[in-house]
């Protein structure tokens, strides 16, 4: 008789700012972006000013706005970052061209590499303020910023009407304090059922396989141990696009009568999984966070998938946890956040040279978990508040649907932490799993295959 | 244990192996160099040497499952067993074999015991054998069955009588028409079943009647089913409250024709419960119908004008009579209240005075 393993840590979900409220909605499609970039910036401005005092000096430099800079006079000015990428993919230059060519580059490649903007002499990077907008050079390349960076920029103003950049200052970042637990907690991303069983065989199997590992009863070396939590990263349904071009939507809006009730197997096909594994003694709880292509709103922050999609899962509603994406959780107040990847994406797309992880360091040091919404991935318009940014810098971030498998420790500007920044790959090409050990927060990869 | 039972037994048990260990990130192209992977990994005995190789630790080696199945519905993790490698070249074990033979057996029973009555139309012409294609046939003779729901209790009734009046079953199937023969043979009886139940097995009488062709057979048909339509007051009419006239007049065109047979029997007002029933159905006629009338009158400059009009008609069943042609209605100009019609009030006649 095996007995349930019983959840020892204080779980807490701390995803209440990822679910809109009735404010956000009202009035929303009346509402325009520059609005986000608005309270971006109201909401990080504070902690870049704070940064500055402590990076410049307190009392050494005069922060203005950028209309009132005067020529050659050394201010500090706080903005967003726009980065002007010729080879960007835009819808203009397309209907006046009548050439899709662009969309073809923008597509992956097999999914294992992402298809990166090609670079040109003529990419440059902008600073917006409130009321003005100025080219910035000098102490600063594509590599360090991203379109909707909120930073604050020491330097002086040219006549050329550029402004020449002498330092870079991100917004401050609140950590919390270092913790451990005994536990271990399961990750794994991209499930991408299609619906069709043969193209889902190795993924379900693999599924199953995981499955029954985990619940396995030994003592020897290698057996599975108690799982605190199991969290399933999506999408969970295929989508043919990246689900953030206008291609991908027109797609979504004109599927097929079969692709529609593929769609619908497939959901059952997750809605059997994740119950079936929830419903194991050795699992504790499974969390289910959506992805861009699931059957929620595919504007970030994305929503919980309904329960009605997921009846099997909703019916044991203490074992499976319908959470948002991004996930904010904290157990034993190790603080944790998960994201499908799709910001992470389109970022990759900016540089030649990031990798998954250095875009994640990147996001840890902006202090933004998407700064490229709602520019290249799509968000929801909000007025009041800016969801994405980071409040409080977790111990542990974790990215799914990213090509390659990688982690890396990041240090915290300012600060003695670090975080520890995860990529997993896609479970429906791999067959990995990421096993955390939440004492010293270790990493193993699982991999879950059969030859026969 | 369980592996001495495998190396026991041999053939034709077949076993799945579960290797764990370590392997290199050279297989993944995904992960970086120098990270390692825990791989799990289900092969079949005859690989397990081949896989154990290519880890550089192995953990731990486990038997996975073990199949004595029959192993083309043995599934593992979404993969026929039959598939294996392993028995490419082995017999399958032939326990399994006469019971599938025997479930098989039973259901090829089951399906010639569903094909029998199929076969039976064709060659008896008894009412038994409508009734039993009607329990286990394909969906056209159900629906034929729910047709005659109506008309089951008679046919049960007749079937009765069949029993007691039926000739020998020689006789049976050089008739074409029992139902009628039972008809004649029993006049006496019948009119004590008529008075209990409703007017159905009266209408059914003289359908057969009507029906009595030598082309048609013994068993049901399309021409059988419009009667039983006709006689049976379907549900709809019964729920629905709406006085929607045009369906009226549709349905009214339907039961017209037996209603002259229904106004000329029920004479007999001995009988309640068989008049009420005529009584409802001329209740639910007593109703209101829109009809067009061509209306041709003289109007007031003496042109003969037609017109297309939709009249209210009251239907009830004395004035009932679709046989009858209905008569054009001309309506005369009341006198005094319009000029007197010319004789010569014709638009020709204008011609000709000129």
């Amino acid at each position: 008789m095996v007995t349930p393993w019983k959840n020892i840590l204080d779980y807490e979900n701390l995803s209440d700012r990822y679910v809109l409220t009735e404010q956000d909605k009202k009035d929303a499609f009346t509402r325009q972006y520059f609005e986000v970039y608005e309270s971006r910036v109201k909401e990080l401005k504070p902690r870049i000013l704070e940064n500055a005092e402590r990076v410049i000096g307190k009392g050494k430099y005069k922060f203005t706005q950028l209309s009132e800079a005067k020529q050659d006079e050394e201010v500090f000015v706080v903005g967003v970052i726009v980065k002007r990428i010729e080879a960007r993919p835009s819808i203009l230059k397309t209907l006046l061209n009548e050439d899709k060519v662009t969309y073809d580059d923008y597509e992956e490649d097999d999914g294992q590499a992402v298809k990166r903007y090609a670079g040109s002499s003529e990419d440059r990077i902008d600073l917006e303020s409130d009321k003005q907008t100025v080219r910035l050079e000098g102490a600063i390349s594509m590599d360090d910023c991203a379109t909707g960076c909120c930073v604050g920029v020491l330097g002086k103003l040219g006549k050329e009407g550029t402004f020449h950049v002498s330092k870079l200052v991100w917004p401050a970042a609140k950590c919390a304090p270092k913790m451990s637990a005994e536990g271990t907690i399961v990750f794994i991303s991209g499930l991408d059922l299609s619906g069709d069983t043969e193209d889902d065989q190795l993924t379900i199997s693999g599924f199953e396989f995981m499955s029954d590992w985990m619940n396995a009863h030994g003592e020897t070396q290698n057996h599975c141990p108690p799982i605190d939590r199991l969290v399933v990263i999506g999408p969970f349904v295929e989508t043919k696009s990246s689900g953030c071009d206008v291609q991908s939507v027109v797609r979504t809006l004109t599927l097929s009568r079969t692709e529609r009730q593929s769609s619908a197997k497939s959901l059952i096909t997750v809605d059997k999984l994740i119950s079936s594994i929830s419903e194991r003694p050795l699992v504790n709880t499974v969390d289910v966070t959506p992805g861009v292509g699931d059957p929620c709103s595919s504007m970030w922050p994305l929503p919980p998938i309904h329960r009605v999609c997921l009846p099997r899962c909703a019916m044991s509603q203490k074992k499976v946890n319908l959470v948002t994406n991004p996930y904010e959780f904290a157990v034993n107040e190790i603080r944790v956040i998960t994201m499908s990847g799709e910001n992470v994406t389109e970022l990759l797309r900016t540089s030649p040279k990031w990798s998954g992880a250095d875009v994640l360091a990147n996001l840890v040091k902006w202090q933004h978990l998407a700064p490229n919404c709602p520019d290249t991935l799509d968000g929801f318009p909000m007025s009041d508040r800016d969801p994405l940014v980071m409040e409080t810098t977790p111990h542990i971030i974790i990215c799914g649907n990213q090509p390659h498998a990688e982690f890396r420790r990041v240090s915290i500007e300012g600060t003695d932490a670090t975080c520890l920044v995860v990529c997993l790959p896609k479970f429906s090409k791999t067959r990995v799993a990421c096993f955390l050990n939440l004492a010293d927060l270790t990493l193993k990869w699982q991999n879950f295959d059969h030859q026969f | 244990m369980l592996e001495k039972y495998v190396k026991s037994k041999g053939d034709p048990v077949w076993a799945l192996y579960e290797v764990s260990g370590t392997v290199d990130s050279s297989e993944y192209p995904f992960l970086a160099t120098g990270e390692e992977m825990t791989k799990h990994v289900v092969v079949p005995e005859s690989a397990l040497n081949d896989e154990k190789s290519k880890f550089l630790k192995v953990h731990s080696t486990n038997l996975h499952s073990i199949q004595r199945t029959n192993p083309r519905n043995t599934r593992v993790y979404g993969r026929s067993w039959a598939d294996n490698d392993d028995l490419k070249g082995k017999a399958l074990p032939q326990q399994q074999k006469p019971q599938k033979t025997g479930e098989s057996s039973t259901a090829e029973v089951k399906k010639e015991k569903s094909a029998e009555p199929e076969q039976k139309p064709c060659s008896s012409s008894s009412a038994k054998s409508t009734t039993d294609t009607k329990k286990s046939t394909i969906a056209p003779l159900k629906k034929q069955a729910n047709l005659n729901m109506f008309t089951k209790k008679t046919e049960k009734k007749v079937d009765e009588k069949e029993k007691s009046v039926t000739p020998p079953p020689e006789e049976k199937k050089a008739r074409k028409r029992p139902k009628v023969e039972i008809d004649e043979d029993g006049p006496e009886e019948l009119p004590k079943v008529v008075k209990k139940t409703e007017k159905t097995p009266e209408k059914q009488k003289k359908h057969k009647k009507v029906l009595e062709s030598p082309e048609s057979d013994g068993f049901p048909s399309s021409r059988e089913q419009t009667p039983v339509k006709e006689a049976s007051p379907p549900a709809k009419r019964k729920k629905s409250g709406v006085n929607d006239e045009n369906k009226k007049t549709k349905k009214r065109l339907i039961v017209t024709d037996s209603d002259d047979e229904e106004v000329a029997e029920p004479m007999e007002v001995d009988v309640k419960k068989s008049v009420e029933k005529p009584k409802k159905l001329e209740e639910r006629r007593r109703t209101t119908r829109i009809e067009k009338v061509v209306e041709t009158y003289v109007d007031e400059d003496g042109y003969l004008v037609s017109k297309e009009v939709q009249k209210t008609v009251d239907c009830s069943p004395q004035k009932l009579s679709p046989e009858k042609p209905k008569p054009k209605v001309i309506t005369a100009p009341v006198p005094g209240a319009a000029k007197v019609p010319k004789k010569n009030s014709t638009i020709t006649s204008f011609f000709k005075k000129a």
